[in-house]
């Protein structure tokens, strides 16, 4: 009994020391594998902590933390080319998905990792420290601009006579701009519209504009498709793609489109228990009871995100022999032309100790990266040609339906660049507002919930986010 | 000087420092100095090294109706759960503090979710109140409308259900050890002189026990503080607003990178909780200076 | 009068014995339920976060709360510890975190609390406040500057910071100074009497006379540590370094089956090592609560 206080003083001190042992080997041991591989994949906030000393290192070599939540070929040899180029600059390239758990449970990892991407990176950012550049995929991008935690690369452009912006889609760079300055760069977007089955339109006789059409037109032409009792039974599924989705999908697009009508961003105030909210829950309600919009099967029209050359020869081959793509309607008050979205956007830590060589090295990815659909014209250009050249394309099997070779449609390629020269809306459809939206909207579609209860429980938690 | 400064540790110097040092140090470290930190950052408009502005941050903080929803429930939160917890663990304690069938058992019992991890209960916490929930169940067995218990003004109820259930087992050991001190023949004098149960329970039990429940409300009220991790499983970042708490805001101000507005919002919070405790500890004093 | 007596005691137990199974019932319900095969368990709670629709009969779509398996197996405990290898693995991080917490704090805690008990020097009461504010913060509180300290530190992504800021909590001092406060002065005057000096009379006479406190301790600690789910999900990025605590926020959502299981498992632990030290816990609870 007397020795109970020195015994458990005793094992403590063992523990203790036992516990951190382990804990340096283990991480020790960690970092070494990872150097072994010739890649780092550390995370954002520790790495890039050091990167500080590393970056003033006595030599004068210069090291870029180049920070991505997902493993990029195409970064890894832009930073390889751009290395070779620049003896004195090292690219550390890391990335934010954890690969040791990737055949087990992916879905459920890949959240995880992702939430995780967010918080180290959000935590480092604010200490002052983080990755030099980042692809702001799965990041806080708008936070970290009011925060002044991103270099401003208005200013970079105006002030640097190598950049020129007529190289690229100057339309879709603007689209990134907010009223403060510009702080991030996108090396590539992608565009949002509809594939549609051109035969069967004609078959019914009705018409349209595309480039001009508001929702209401759209819904005005849907009940006449309907009406016309031709090929399909709906008009549009909801959904993009093979993905049919749920309901949310035409909430969140249409209250996108017709956000500043509900949230009123200066005042911070939403109107979301007004009557008119109510009654666009109702229309879209009407658009799947009238039969225009579908949860299952095909429609005239199918919801699709060109990503790339490819990708858009494929989707029009996917869904019939005769298909064109077509512009998604838009709110009253907006702009005609295609919808895009910015991808793979890099912003320049503002904190960071390389900023000049990390802004070089931006716009040599802009210029030397060719991803999805690519900012930088020439490499547009040159991947259409790529494709021409190829002459046909082996889609991925889903389904195994249309994983036949087909040929290239050089006449259908030929109008992508209009499109994307036609780019004129931006869209967002990501948010906290928006993402309250469509979690609660379900409620009324299955009939669970009134149109007002719903509208009034949006309200209220929509009024909690505009007012933090 | 150091003289005077020796002169003033006395015998007990040295051993202050061998068994203070070592908490005192790391203490300092991970939460006075970071506490610090957060305070003078408060102040600055960057996260770090940026410039003095002054109140503007509280300013900003104070005109957030988010800020003030939150601040209002956290305290409404605290006004009900913690009252209404201490009453009925010591009602609980009363009724238990006397030789029953089984009691040892009830005790465990009742004490058993406190070691219970939240994250292993969230589930069964979602049957009961789930839109397709047992309790929506019964109600539409009884022909009544469903009601959405998490995303309504229900939803603090559940959660001061929650919290009760975690707790109660806790205050009533503590009020029990309290009852127990009390000594037997304070109440065998009190019968003596005529005094009805009530009385006794009014005039003794509860004066006794008062330094016991300084305690009790102490831990009470940091306990309540950690109903926020089932809130959070439960309902997420963006609950129904009526169980938005002080910790939803602090939370989501780290995600949005909001030092300036989560550093003021939680030195005001320290400044309520110094207020709160040192005027418990003041009553306390006063008690027990009343009473000797 | 005996038989009034006898009667409304009986009275009594049966309606605390009710009262405990509610209390119990959501811990047994979770044991319950991870017994169940994964298509029973979708087939019974499928529908929580689900909206049915109207037209399909989504006005009589409950959940249904089932008390006793069908059949009873243990597929999913298999599923859990054979087949996938991250649970141990997480299960092993939990433990590698806590028990040095646990251990450290408990021994921190009593060093400094035996200098706030039993020792003499100026700015003591002040001191103890200190302490006594910074266990009321909620973690939010801190956790920027706590991250730029981790990081000055060169700790972040290692255990140590999470360990580290663990073992010096202040509710180890706040318990411990309570509980040794509560032992006479008569005994450690008496030991100094005889000639011992204060690290003596800390391990001989007061260490084993707060034993149950430092059980107590112990079991909340465990407890508390066991739970932590922010400290983690910031400062160890990682996950193979990932406590249960994440990944059971996680599963519950994704595949319901598993999750009970695991839930069973996460609490089974605490719940052994709460009944084991029971008696010590619940003095070591009781004597902190009453005033020394």
């Amino acid at each position: 009994m007397k020795n109970t206080g020195l015994i458990l003083l005793s094992v403590a001190l063992i523990v203790l020391t036992l516990a951190a042992c382990s804990s340096n080997r283990s991480t020790s041991g960690n970092g070494d594998t990872a150097e072994g591989t010739g890649m780092v994949s550390g995370q954002p906030g520790t790495t890039g902590a050091n990167s500080d000393e590393e970056a003033m290192s006595s030599n004068g070599k210069k090291t870029i933390v180049f920070s991505s939540f997902w493993p990029n070929e195409q970064y890894e040899q832009a930073a390889k080319a751009y290395e070779e180029a620049h003896p004195d600059i090292t690219i550390k390239l890391q990335y934010g998905l954890s690969d040791e758990y990737s055949d087990d449970g992916g879905g459920e990892q890949t959240d995880a990792d992702i939430e995780k991407f967010t918080t180290s990176t959000n935590a480092a950012m604010l200490a002052g420290k983080g990755p030099d550049l980042l692809d702001l995929r799965y990041l806080a991008a708008d936070d970290y601009e009011r925060h002044h935690l991103l270099e401003d690369l208005q200013s970079r452009m105006d002030g640097d006579k190598t950049f020129n912006k007529t190289n690229y889609f100057a339309n879709v760079l603007d689209g990134g701009n907010s009223e403060t300055g510009q702080f991030s760069l996108p090396l590539s977007f992608s565009l949002s519209g509809m594939v549609g089955d051109k035969a069967a339109i004609a078959a019914t006789g009705v018409k349209f504009d595309d480039r001009a059409w508001t929702w209401d037109d759209f819904m005005t032409t849907g009940r006449e498709l309907v009406a016309a009792k031709g090929k399909y039974d709906a008009v549009i599924v909801s959904g993009e793609g093979y993905q049919v989705g749920g309901k949310d999908y035409f909430v969140r697009s249409i209250v996108a489109d017709n956000y500043g009508r509900f949230v009123d961003e200066t005042s911070r105030k939403a109107s979301f228990d007004s009557p008119a909210f109510a009654s666009l829950l109702k229309q879209i309600k009407s658009m799947y009871d009238d039969g225009v919009a579908g949860s299952a099967g095909r429609g005239y029209f199918i919801n699709a995100s060109i990503l790339s050359p490819e990708d858009y020869l494929t989707s029009l081959h996917a869904f019939g022999d005769e298909t064109a793509f077509y512009v998604k309607p838009h709110a009253d008050e907006e702009a005609a032309g295609t919808s895009f979205e910015t991808r793979a956007d890099i912003g320049i830590n503002a904190n960071s100790k390389v900023k000049d060589a990390a802004w070089d090295f931006l716009k040599y990815l802009m210029d030397h990266t060719s991803i999805g659909l690519p900012i930088n014209k020439e490499r547009f250009q040159d991947a259409i040609q790529v494709l021409k050249e190829q002459g046909t394309i082996t889609p991925p099997s889903i389904d195994s339906q249309y994983s036949k070779p087909f040929k290239v449609d050089s006449a259908q390629l030929d109008q992508l660049e209009g499109f994307a020269d036609a780019a004129a809306r931006k869209r967002n459809e990501s948010g906290k507002v928006l993402d309250i939206v469509a979690a609660n909207t379900d409620a009324f579609f299955t009939g669970q919930k009134s149109a007002e209860d719903v509208a009034r429980l949006i309200q209220n938690k929509a009024m909690t986010v505009l007012n933090e | 000087m150091s003289s005077r400064w020796l002169r003033r540790l006395r015998g007990d110097g040295v051993a202050v420092w061998l068994f203070l040092g070592p908490s005192l140090i790391g203490f300092s470290l991970f939460y006075l100095i970071p506490f610090v930190l957060g305070f003078y950052e408060s102040f600055t408009d960057g996260a770090l090294g940026g410039r003095f502005v002054g109140l503007n941050n509280y300013t900003d903080l104070l005109h957030s109706a988010s800020f003030r929803k939150a601040a209002g429930n956290t305290m409404l939160f605290t006004a009900i759960a913690v009252p209404l917890l201490i009453a009925l663990s010591l009602t609980l304690a009363v009724l238990l503090n006397r030789p029953l069938f089984l009691r040892s058992w009830l005790r465990t019992s009742f004490m058993l979710p406190l070691v219970v991890p939240v994250a292993s209960v969230v589930t069964v916490w979602q049957i009961f109140f789930d839109w397709n929930g047992t309790l929506n169940a019964w109600l539409h067995e009884l022909g009544f409308a469903r009601v959405d218990w998490m995303q309504s003004n229900w939803s603090m109820t559940i959660v001061v259900v929650m919290y009760i259930w975690k707790n109660i087992g806790y205050d009533m050991i503590l009020l029990l050890a309290g009852l127990q001190s009390i000594p037997k023949d304070y109440y065998e004098t009190a019968s003596l002189e005529g005094a009805g149960r009530f009385h006794q329970f009014w005039h003794i039990t509860l004066v006794y026990l008062t330094p016991t429940m300084f305690f009790v409300l102490l831990i009470s009220i940091i306990n309540s503080f950690k109903v926020f991790r089932e809130t959070y499983l439960l309902a997420g970042d963006y609950p129904y607003d009526r169980l938005y708490m002080l910790q939803h805001y602090m939370n989501n101000m780290f995600f949005e990178l909001d030092v300036q507005k989560l550093t003021a919002a939680a030195t005001l919070m320290v400044g309520c909780i110094v207020v709160m405790t040192s005027g418990l500890l003041r009553a306390e004093r006063k008690f027990r200076e009343y009473t000797e | 009068m005996n038989n009034y007596l006898r009667l409304s005691g009986l009275a009594l137990s049966v309606l605390f014995s009710i009262f405990a199974a509610a209390m119990l019932f959501p811990i047994g319900l979770t044991l319950v339920s991870s017994m169940m095969s994964e298509a029973e368990i979708s087939q019974n709670y499928d529908l929580i976060g689900k909206m049915v629709d109207t037209a399909n009969g989504g006005k009589d779509a409950f959940l249904n709360l089932k008390l006793l398996p069908d059949w009873l197996t243990f597929e999913q405990y298999l599923q859990v510890l054979i087949l996938s290898p991250k649970f141990l693995n997480m299960f092993w991080n939990s433990a590698s975190l806590v028990v040095p917490i646990v251990i450290g704090q408990t021994l921190v805690g009593s060093l400094a609390a035996y200098a706030f008990a039993k020792l003499r020097f100026p700015g003591r009461d002040k001191l103890f406040f200190v302490y006594l504010m910074t266990m009321l913060m909620p973690f939010q509180v801190t956790l920027v500057p706590n991250y730029l300290v981790i990081d000055m530190l060169g700790l972040m992504n290692r255990s140590s910071a999470i360990v580290l800021p663990g073992i010096f909590g202040a509710f180890g001092v706040f318990m411990m100074r309570q509980f040794m406060a509560h032992i006479p002065y008569a005994l450690t005057e008496a030991a100094k009497i005889d000639g011992a000096g204060q690290l003596t009379i800390f391990i001989r006479v007061v260490l084993p006379l707060a034993k149950p406190g430092l059980a107590a301790l112990a079991v909340l600690l465990f407890v508390d540590y066991w739970n932590m789910i922010e400290q983690p999900l910031i400062f160890l990025q990682d996950a193979v370094k990932q406590p249960l605590s994440l990944y059971l926020a996680q599963i519950n959502q994704s595949a319901r089956g598993v999750g009970f299981a695991a839930s069973t498992l996460y609490m089974t632990p605490m719940v052994l090592l709460f009944l084991y030290a029971e008696s010590y816990f619940v003095e070591g609870i009781q004597h902190s609560g009453i005033k020394g």
